[in-house]
C-alpha cells in the first residue's frame, strides 16, 4: 500500500470550510488543540482509490501575515509540517475577495489544490465561472464542490491523491514598480543556504517588504553582514513607491487577481432587479411587519392543509359540509399514510394470524416505523414550503420583517428560522439555532423553541380535537398555537430583562440580503434534506426503539410475563399510582390511569400519545378511545394542553444535549417545561370550567 | 464633511465607514465588507427598525444598536 497522503485544509472564514472538512471526513474527526494555542486541531484519516489521506483542517484565516495565531499555525503547518497537498477553499459566491488567500498560498507553496465551494448557491445568484481557465492560470487544479450536495467531493479526493507529491512552481505576481526590489532581495535570500531550502526567495523578499514579523527576524539572525543590504533594498524601495509597502502588495494582489485570474473567466449574469417600491416593503417598519406575518400565516396554513386538512376541515366541518370536509381529511397526507399502514397491518394480520408475535411485528415494529414515517412527509412538506422562502430569498426579508417585533421579546429577526422550522419538528428547529449569531440569544432558543407545536403534536391536538367535538374542539388548537406562542414570547421576554446590558445588546440582527429570484426545486430540496436528514437520523431512531421498547413495556405483566392486556402490565401498574399527579388537570375517575400512562408515553415521543390510549382503551380508533376515558371537555383541554407543552420529546432532549453539551441546561430545559404546562393545565381546566358552566 | 454614526445618517447617503466602535459583531461586520474605508450605500433607514446598506452588490440588514456602533463620513448626500 502506498504511503499516507496529509493534507491542510485552508480557507478564509465562512467559505464553508467546516462543512468540507465534515463532508470529507463523514464526521469522523479526531479533535484536539493546536499545540501551545486554544485553537481547535480536527483531523481524520479516510480513504480514497486505496490511498490513506490524512485531512486536517486549519483554523480560518484572511491571509498569511503571521498577526494572529491562526495565521502563524497555518504557517508553521505550511513551512514545517511537509504537508503533500493544501487544499485552499475559494467561496463562488464571492471570488475576488476569497481568492486573495489561494494566491498568497499559491506564492509561498505549490503542492495546492484549490476548491471553489458553493458553486449551486453562486449559480442561483447568477455567477458562472470558467474553472479550467482558473485552474490554467494559476498552475495548479481547481476543483467546484458542492459540499452540501456533496458534487465535486470525488474530484476533489482524486485530484488530492493525483496532486501528491508532485511539485508545481510556485505563482509569481506581477508586482509593477515593485518589481526590480522584489529582484534584488529575492537574489539576496537566494544566497542563504538555510532559507533558500525552506522559503522560495521570492516569497521571503515580498514578506520582508511587507514588514512580516517573523521574516524579519529570520533574516536579522541568519543574513549575517547581509541585513544591512537588505534593509537598505527596503527603504529605497519605500521611498520610490512613495505609500505603505504591505497596503501597496496587498493592492498589486487584488488587481492581479482581477486582471490576470478573473478576467473573462467570470461572468455574472446580472438577475432581473425588482421593483424597488415593492420590496421596500419589507424595510418599512409599518408595512414589513404586518406583511411579514400575513405571508408566515398564509405558508403555515397551507402547510397545515395539504398536511392535514385543519384548519380547513374544521371550517367546512362548522359550515355543514361536513362530507366535503371529511374528504379532505382522508387525503390529507396523514390521512393517506394512516390509511396505507392500517391496510398493511391488517395484510400482516390476516395473512400471518394472530399471535403475540404478529401484535409484536404489526403494533410494535411497524406502528414504530410506522410513526416515524408518518411524519416524513408532515415535515418535508413544511421544510419545502421554508426552503422556497429560503431560496427566493424571502425569509431574509421576512426577518427583517419581523425583526421589530421580536426585539420587543427580546428576540432578533434571526429567531425566525429556528422558530419555523420548529413547527415542522423541534429537533431540525434546536439544530437550526446554529445560525444564530450571537450565543445568548441561541442558547435562549435553544430552551424556547421546544414549545412550539410540531407536526406531530399537531396530529395528537386534532384528534383531542376531534373526539371534544363542538365549538371547544374546533377552538382547541387554534388556542394552544396562541398559549404556545404566548409562552416563548413571555419566558424570552423575563430571560432578556433578567441578562445583563452586555447580553441584552446582543440581540441585534445583521443579516445579508439576497436577490429575490423564481426558487429552485433542487436547491428547496437541499435546504429541506438538510433539516430533514436530522429527523430521520436522530428522532427517527430514537422514535423506533422507544416505540418498540414502550411496546414491549406494555406487553410485559408485573410477573415478567407476555400478556394481551395492557392494564395488567408493568407501565399501567406504575401509572394507577401515579395517576393523582393528573388530578389538578381534572383527569380522575376509573380511566384516569390511561392519561397518565399516555403522558409517561408520550414523554419517549409525543405521537406514540395517540396510539397508546387507543390500545389501553381497546378502542378502534383514537377519537372513540378519547371518549371512552370520560374527560369533561374542560380536562380534555387542560390534559391537551399539557402533552403539548409538558416536555420536548425524547430526541430533541437528545439534540438539546449535543447542541450545548450541558447536561444542567438539558435538565433546566425539561423542568421549565414541566412546571410552565403543569401550572398552565391547571389554570386552563378552571378557566374552562367557569367558562363552560356560564354557557 | 461631517462625521456621525450610521444609525443617524439619511437614507439615500453614502458615507464612507471611518471606525467600528467595539461589539461581538466586529468580525461578521467585516466578513461582511462592512470595515474602516469601505463605501457603502445607505438604502433604507426611516429612524425605527433596522437599517439597510449596500456595499458592492450585496444589500445587508442591521439593527439600530450595531449601527449606532458604526461611525462614518458622510461623502454624498
Amino acid at each position: 500500500m502506498s504511503r499516507q497522503i496529509i493534507v491542510g485544509l485552508v480557507g478564509q472564514p465562512n467559505v464553508g470550510k467546516s462543512t468540507l472538512f465534515n463532508v470529507l471526513t463523514r464526521g469522523n474527526a479526531i479533535v484536539t488543540n493546536w499545540p501551545g494555542t486554544t485553537v481547535e486541531r480536527s483531523e481524520a484519516v479516510i480513504r480514497h482509490n486505496n490511498s490513506e489521506i490524512k485531512i486536517i483542517d486549519l483554523p480560518g484565516i484572511y491571509g498569511l501575515s503571521y498577526l494572529t495565531p491562526e495565521e502563524r499555525i497555518t504557517r508553521k503547518f505550511i513551512t514545517e509540517e511537509n504537508p503533500d497537498v493544501i487544499v485552499v477553499l475559494a467561496d463562488s459566491t464571492i471570488l475576488e475577495r476569497t481568492l486573495y488567500l489561494v494566491i498568497e498560498i499559491l506564492e509561498l507553496t505549490g503542492r495546492v489544490v484549490v476548491a471553489v465551494t458553493k458553486v449551486d448557491e453562486a449559480h442561483s445568484r447568477g455567477v458562472h465561472v470558467n474553472y479550467d481557465l482558473i485552474s490554467k492560470r494559476l498552475g495548479v487544479p481547481v476543483v467546484p464542490v458542492s459540499a452540501i450536495k456533496g458534487n465535486g467531493i470525488d474530484q476533489l479526493l482524486s485530484s488530492i491523491v493525483e496532486k501528491a507529491g508532485v511539485e508545481y512552481p510556485v505563482l509569481r505576481v506581477e508586482y509593477g514598480e515593485l518589481e526590480a526590489f522584489i529582484n534584488a532581495i529575492e537574489e539576496l535570500f537566494a544566497g542563504s543556504r538555510q532559507l533558500s531550502s525552506k522559503y522560495p526567495p521570492r516569497w521571503l523578499a515580498l514578506k520582508f517588504l511587507e514588514g512580516d514579523v517573523e521574516v524579519e527576524e529570520l533574516a536579522r539572525r541568519q543574513m549575517g553582514g547581509v541585513y544591512s543590504e537588505l534593509c537598505m533594498v527596503r527603504e529605497e524601495a519605500k521611498r520610490r513607491i512613495g505609500q505603505d509597502l504591505a497596503a501597496f502588495i496587498s493592492i498589486s494582489r487584488m488587481h492581479f487577481i482581477r486582471e490576470n485570474i478573473l478576467k473573462d473567466a467570470l461572468i455574472i449574469v446580472p438577475l432581473k432587479k425588482i421593483e424597488k417600491s415593492w420590496y421596500r416593503l419589507f424595510y418599512n417598519p409599518f408595512t414589513a411587519p404586518l406583511l411579514s406575518l400575513g405571508i408566515l400565516l398564509v405558508v403555515f396554513l397551507a402547510v397545515f392543509i395539504v398536511n392535514t386538512g385543519f384548519p380547513l376541515t374544521t371550517i367546512l366541518d362548522k359550515l355543514g359540509y361536513t362530507e366535503l370536509a371529511s374528504i379532505i381529511g382522508e387525503y390529507s397526507i396523514s390521512g393517506i399514510i394512516d390509511k396505507l399502514f392500517t391496510a398493511l397491518s391488517n395484510y400482516i394480520v390476516n395473512s400471518l394470524g394472530e399471535s403475540p408475535w404478529t401484535l409484536f411485528l404489526v403494533d410494535g415494529l411497524l406502528g414504530g416505523v410506522a410513526s416515524v414515517i408518518v411524519f416524513i412527509p408532515l415535515i418535508l412538506i413544511v421544510m419545502m414550503a421554508l426552503g422556497a422562502l429560503e431560496d427566493s430569498g424571502l425569509l431574509p426579508r421576512l426577518a427583517i420583517g419581523v425583526h421589530l417585533l421580536l426585539n420587543k421579546a427580546g428576540l432578533s429577526g434571526h429567531a425566525l428560522l429556528p422558530i419555523s422550522i420548529s413547527m415542522g419538528c423541534n429537533v431540525p428547529g434546536v439544530m437550526s439555532t446554529r445560525a444564530v449569531p450571537s450565543s445568548s440569544q441561541r442558547l435562549k432558543l435553544i430552551l424556547l423553541t421546544p414549545f412550539i407545536p410540531c407536526q406531530a403534536r399537531l396530529v395528537v391536538l386534532l384528534a383531542i380535537a376531534t373526539a371534544i367535538g363542538g365549538f371547544a374542539g374546533a377552538l382547541l388548537v387554534p388556542f394552544i398555537y396562541v398559549v404556545s406562542f404566548i409562552i416563548v414570547f413571555t419566558l424570552s421576554y423575563i430571560i432578556h430583562r433578567l441578562t445583563t446590558s452586555e447580553r441584552r445588546e446582543e440581540v441585534e440582527l445583521l443579516l445579508e440580503i439576497p436577490p429575490v429570484h423564481k426558487p429552485y426545486l433542487k436547491v428547496m430540496w437541499w435546504f429541506t434534506w438538510h433539516y430533514l436528514k436530522h429527523f430521520i437520523t436522530k428522532a427517527g431512531t430514537v422514535i423506533l426503539i422507544v416505540s418498540i421498547a414502550s411496546w414491549l413495556l406494555q406487553h410485559t405483566s408485573l410477573g415478567f410475563m407476555y400478556t394481551d392486556n395492557a392494564s395488567e402490565s408493568i407501565i399501567a401498574s406504575a401509572s394507577r399510582g401515579l395517576s393523582i399527579i393528573l388530578r389538578p388537570l381534572g383527569v380522575s375517575g376509573d380511566y384516569s390511569w390511561i392519561a397518565m400512562y399516555a403522558v409517561i408515553i408520550g414523554f419517549l415521543a409525543k405521537e406514540l400519545v395517540l396510539s397508546t390510549i387507543v390500545t389501553a382503551t381497546g378502542a378502534s380508533d383514537p377519537i372513540e378511545a378519547f371518549k371512552t376515558l370520560g374527560l369533561s371537555t374542560p380536562s380534555a383541554i387542560s390534559l391537551a394542553l399539557f402533552i403539548s407543552l409538558y416536555i420536548p420529546c425524547l430526541a430533541t432532549v437528545a439534540t438539546i444535549h449535543s447542541e450545548t453539551r450541558s447536561w444542567k441546561y438539558t435538565i433546566l430545559s425539561i423542568i421549565l417545561m414541566l412546571i410552565v404546562a403543569y401550572s398552565l393545565g391547571v389554570l386552563a381546566f378552571h378557566i374552562a370550567n367557569i367558562l363552560l358552566t356560564i354557557n | 464633511m461631517e462625521t456621525t454614526t450610521l444609525d443617524l445618517t439619511r437614507e439615500g447617503s453614502v458615507v464612507t465607514v471611518l471606525e467600528i466602535r467595539g461589539g461581538g459583531w466586529v468580525r461578521r461586520l467585516y466578513q461582511m465588507g462592512i470595515l474602516p474605508g469601505s463605501q457603502v450605500k445607505v438604502v433604507f433607514n426611516r429612524g425605527v427598525g433596522p437599517i439597510v446598506v449596500r456595499i458592492g452588490d450585496v444589500e445587508v440588514s442591521l439593527g439600530r444598536g450595531i449601527a449606532r456602533r458604526i461611525v462614518v463620513k458622510v461623502t454624498q448626500g
